[in-house]
């Protein structure tokens, strides 16, 4: 390598293979990133690849990146607490009776 | 076209937007191009971004290299480096980004091989050294030597070109997410 620029492109690909690896531009590269260690990736997406291995089906609730998938998770966490709490109410509630 | 589509979505930008989907990627949909114009910077708040560029160029199993943009579910892309006769194919089983709209930065690392003279992609994104080191782009100096896919053969002897890259993407547009940008 000769040298390193910043450039600004169009568009946000990354599309992950079974294998972990692509060529790209003609270079090897994984599809991780230096975010998450390799091997816990591999570990995270084991039941994504299972799941298309074995069913055909992908998710695409990734595809718009995680700070879209940002409110989701938060509508997600705060049901289940939302749950629990009312769960644990109810609970307390038959006790007391 | 076989596609089913389950659960909901998340649509600010006109994306394709569903949880979970199974494509047929012979007679698959390129996802409709949204009309507003692109964002000068659209850099995620939310988990570093660690992708490529629609126009960088993926290798196919055949050999063969298409834009990023025209990759979907379903495809089989080259993951080897080396080995005559052994391609070392792999399916794409989902995308982790795949975004059409916005500018986004990435790095661009320019060897001295006349065949392959850039490679792009994220800062963050991870890339093999020649010693077999697995590093982040952002870290990768002057010196240092890329894997680089040396022995493909597209189509069994064909040439391999790298698709256009236009300074602020492609255009006209479905020739950006069609086949039309497909370096066949």
């Amino acid at each position: 390598m000769r040298a390193a620029s910043r450039v600004q492109w169009r568009g946000l690909y990354n599309p992950l293979t079974l294998h972990g690896d692509l060529i790209v531009d003609g270079y090897r590269v994984s599809t991780f990133t230096s975010d998450v260690p390799s091997v816990v990736g591999a570990v995270l997406s084991a039941p994504l690849r299972a799941l298309y291995v074995v069913t055909g089906l992908s998710t695409t609730l990734l595809e718009a990146g995680m700070d879209r998938l940002a409110p989701l998770v938060a509508a997600v966490a705060t049901g289940v607490v939302t749950g629990a709490g009312l769960a644990v109410g109810s609970a307390l509630r038959r006790r007391l009776e | 076209m076989t596609i089913q589509q389950i659960l909901f979505g998340m649509n600010k930008r006109g994306q394709r937007v569903c949880a979970w989907s199974r494509t047929d990627a012979d007679t698959y949909v390129p996802t409709p191009q949204p009309t507003a114009p692109p964002q000068a910077q659209a850099t995620p708040k939310w988990g570093s971004p660690s992708c490529f560029p629609a126009a960088a160029a993926d290798t196919r199993a055949d050999g063969w290299t298409a834009a990023m943009a025209d990759v979907v579910v379903g495809d089989a892309l080259r993951v080897a480096v080396s080995a005559a006769g052994d391609a070392g194919a792999s399916l794409v089983y989902m995308f982790a980004h795949r975004l059409v709209v916005g500018t986004y930065d990435f790095v661009e690392l320019t060897t001295s091989d006349g065949a392959a003279p850039m490679l792009t992609l994220s800062l963050g994104h991870l890339v093999y050294l020649a010693d077999g080191r697995l590093v982040a782009a952002a870290d990768v100096v002057p010196g240092d030597g890329l894997q680089r896919a040396t022995s493909l053969a597209p189509g069994e002897g064909g040439a391999t070109k790298r698709p256009r890259r236009l300074p602020y993407g492609c255009a006209p547009l479905p020739a950006c997410n069609g086949a039309g940008s497909t370096t066949r």
